[in-house]
């Protein structure tokens, strides 16, 4: 379950490693941008589905 | 009743497969008593009761004791009878190759952030739901609960970033059809890896195909589809493999590559290891 949940972390840092590479380089070639409100909401929804993988292998995984 | 008569038959006369003359010899044995009629009835109706009560237990261990959520008779059991045991890996690998295509190919349309979310929970939603139809795996109510809510954000995730794209926050000149398209080839990739998966299951649950030797053949026909569809299919896409072919001749990328590769497959296989020896307790 741990590794299942912890795994969907990936995306988070390849987010961030995006946000880096853009505002470091400045280049719209490389990362992304932080845009507002669009990427809160991003971010919300991408919180949403982690709480559906946390249900499905955390609470799932023990009523099976 | 039927099974009754036929233990009294076997209990009265058998046959003894081993003697001397090497014939088959009837040996008689003592006759039991004689029961009577009510007693017939009764144990008729006694063994009535136990078959119907034996078949029902079958009934619901077919049901509820699997692996996995299983049922004990397979559904796929015949789908992959045909296919000899040496051809079985080529199944897996090609879809793993039209999955990896397609997640490449959807890079160049969607943010890789987004891409990232759109298919860890796609997979995850469509293996859900073609284990459940395709194997008849049982998936409980709070599973469903959370994949509801994979996909409840899948969606909110692709059309917020649709809506990015389309107020031009992006910057990166990319149009709604650009990132509709990505979404789609996310789509296909993640239906090729969850067949692949499901054939992967299917080998080794249903036919013990040893999972290293499956892994193994299964990256070494990888690499023969696909040069085998590189040459034809790479002057489509703008790529002259001979171009390829001489960049790669060159030492220094050669040198470049090889310790390169070496490093990112070593680190990853140590690092995917070490992940699953500390979180599988």
């Amino acid at each position: 379950m741990t590794r299942n949940v912890w795994k969907n972390m990936r995306t988070l840092l390849v987010w961030i490693m995006g946000l880096i590479l853009f505002y470091a380089t400045g280049s719209s070639e490389l990362g992304e941008g932080w845009y507002i409100p669009g990427s809160f909401f991003i971010l919300l929804s991408y919180g949403v589905m982690c709480v559906g993988i946390f249900i499905y292998y955390g609470k799932g995984a023990r009523a099976t | 009743m039927i099974e009754d008569q036929l233990e009294d038959k076997s209990a009265s006369t058998s046959l003894d497969p081993v003697n001397t003359s090497g014939k088959m010899v009837k040996i008689k044995k003592p006759m039991a008593k004689k029961p009577s009629l009510l007693d017939r009835a009764k144990s008729a109706r006694m063994s009535a009761k136990t078959l119907d009560t034996a078949r029902r237990r079958q009934i619901r261990c077919q049901i509820s004791v699997s692996t996995h959520g299983l049922p004990t008779h397979s559904r796929t059991r015949n789908c992959h009878a045909n296919i000899p045991w040496y051809l079985k890996p080529a199944v897996p690998a090609f879809f793993n190759l039209l999955n990896s295509a397609m997640r490449c190919a959807s890079l160049v349309f969607v943010a890789a952030s987004v891409a990232e979310m759109l298919i860890s929970g796609m997979e995850l939603v469509l293996s859900v739901c073609a284990t459940r139809l395709v194997r008849g795996r049982k998936i409980t109510c709070v599973r469903w609960v959370g994949v509801s809510a994979v996909t409840l954000g899948i969606i909110l995730v692709g059309v917020f970033d649709t809506n990015n794209v389309a107020d031009g926050e992006t910057n990166d000149g990319s149009t709604v059809n650009k990132q509709i398209i990505g979404i789609l080839l996310i789509l296909g990739q993640s239906v090729m890896s969850v067949i692949q998966d499901l054939t992967e299951e299917l080998f080794m649950q249903e036919t013990a195909f040893p999972p290293a030797l499956l892994v193994g053949m299964e990256g070494a026909y990888g690499i023969v589809i696909a040069i085998i569809l590189y040459f034809p299919i790479a002057p489509l896409l703008g790529e002259n493999p001979s171009d390829v072919a001489s960049s790669l001749s060159s030492k220094d990328n050669v040198i470049g590559l090889a310790i390169g590769w070496t490093l990112l497959v070593t680190v990853t296989g140590i690092f995917n290891i070490a992940a699953t020896a500390v979180t599988a307790l």
